[in-house]
């Protein structure tokens, strides 16, 4: 009997684990490129709901994670350009994409400008506000893409997409001069 | 020991048969922009499935949420009121912003600000339906979803279509000329 109910305890924690989490959805609504950023969680952020619309005919929905080490900020900054951050092994080069993770979960996505050997980056842009030492920088690579063609799609299910653990989400639909997206996503725990 | 061990068990499936619980459905056939909203409780409302129909070729279902805190009735108001005693500290609510009241009963009332009075009330341009608490809460709502219904009858369905901030209302507004209905289901995370 004992054994029955471990088995059924046992069972009943796989049926909690597989939707572990908290969902999260955005939405932007931009003439010539809409883009939804989702701050990393502990686990892997998994794409259920991707809704998007283009007038372009190669309108496509273009999906970014990590790539590579999360590196954490070494001194708190200004709401500057130059971050100071260990680029051990010169994993920021320019011209890389990356994500500012601030601590309180904000996040800013802009481009690498030049990096100053393995101490510090400069940004394209100005982070949002002031950054600390717990913050995160992560460099972006595309890793999914989906079409949207000059027409309203959806894609639906279970996991259309799967970062990495601890990685930020973006994406980015190109449009003419009409387009959105509406996206929702699982946290895993 | 039998009955303890099926205490046990019971107390460990029923939560997992709850899992997702508060099933809510909701409908609206008002014709010329139909909406449907469902009050706010703790965790967040996941969108199950969406079927709408509209009679207008942009036709959209805006999807909107809270943004910001809710904040709480200071002063329980009669029915009919559209000054609302709340404390507004920091301006958060502004003319023209869109509003749900909720009252403690569940009931939602829709309306937007007409004006405010400083930081202690805020005038509605629609009167509550019935008379407040002061447990009410009114959240400022912002969109933050979009799905496409055009001059068509479209179903969405799947395991997370959106979903809203812990401790939000939510709202669904389908656009239409003369010929539109909007059937949602939701559950709470």
């Amino acid at each position: 009997m004992k054994m029955k109910i471990v088995g059924i305890v046992a069972g009943l924690s796989m049926v909690c684990s597989l939707n572990a989490g908290e969902y999260q959805s955005k939405y932007v609504a931009h003439a010539t490129s809409s883009a939804v950023n989702f701050p990393a969680s502990k686990g892997s952020l998994v794409l259920k709901t991707l809704h998007a619309e283009s007038d372009k005919a190669a309108g496509l929905a273009k999906i970014y994670a990590r790539t590579g080490n999360a590196k954490i900020v070494s001194s708190a900054n200004a709401a500057g350009t130059t971050i100071l951050v260990a680029n051990v092994g010169a994993q920021f080069v320019a011209n890389d994409l990356i994500a500012y993770q601030h601590a309180d979960g904000t996040l800013d996505y802009t481009t690498v400008a030049s990096t100053n050997t393995t101490v510090s980056i400069v940004l394209n842009d100005a982070i949002s506000q002031a950054g600390t030492a717990k913050d995160v920088v992560y460099e972006l690579s595309q890793q999914g893409q989906f079409d949207v063609a000059a027409a309203t799609v959806s894609y639906i299910g279970d996991a259309i997409f799967t970062t990495p653990d601890n990685s930020p989400l973006r994406i980015v639909v190109d449009s003419t001069s009409a387009g959105y997206v509406t996206a929702t996503v699982l946290q895993e725990q | 020991m039998k009955k303890l061990k099926l205490s046990v068990i019971l107390s460990l499936v029923l939560p997992v048969l709850s899992f997702g619980s508060n099933w809510e459905s909701k409908v609206s056939t008002a014709q010329t922009n139909s909406p449907v909203n469902f009050a706010a409780r703790a965790g967040r409302i996941v969108i199950k499935n969406l079927h709408a129909e509209s009679d207008k070729a942009a036709g959209v279902a805006k999807v909107y949420a809270r943004t910001g805190k809710g904040l709480t009735v200071t002063s329980a108001p009669a029915t009919g009121a559209t000054t609302i005693l709340v404390t507004n500290a920091s301006a958060q609510l502004e003319a023209n912003d869109l509003i749900i009241y909720q009252h403690s009963d569940g009931t939602v009332d829709y309306s937007t600000v007409a004006s405010t009075n400083t930081t202690v009330s805020i005038v509605l341009n629609d009167a509550i339906s019935q008379a407040g608490t002061a447990k009410d809460r009114v959240y400022e709502l912002s969109q933050q979803g979009q799905f496409d219904v055009a001059a068509a009858t479209v179903t969405y369905t799947g395991e997370a279509l959106f979903a809203t901030p812990n401790d939000s209302p939510l709202r669904v507004l389908v656009d239409s000329g003369t010929n539109g209905y909007v059937s949602v289901s939701v559950a709470t995370d």
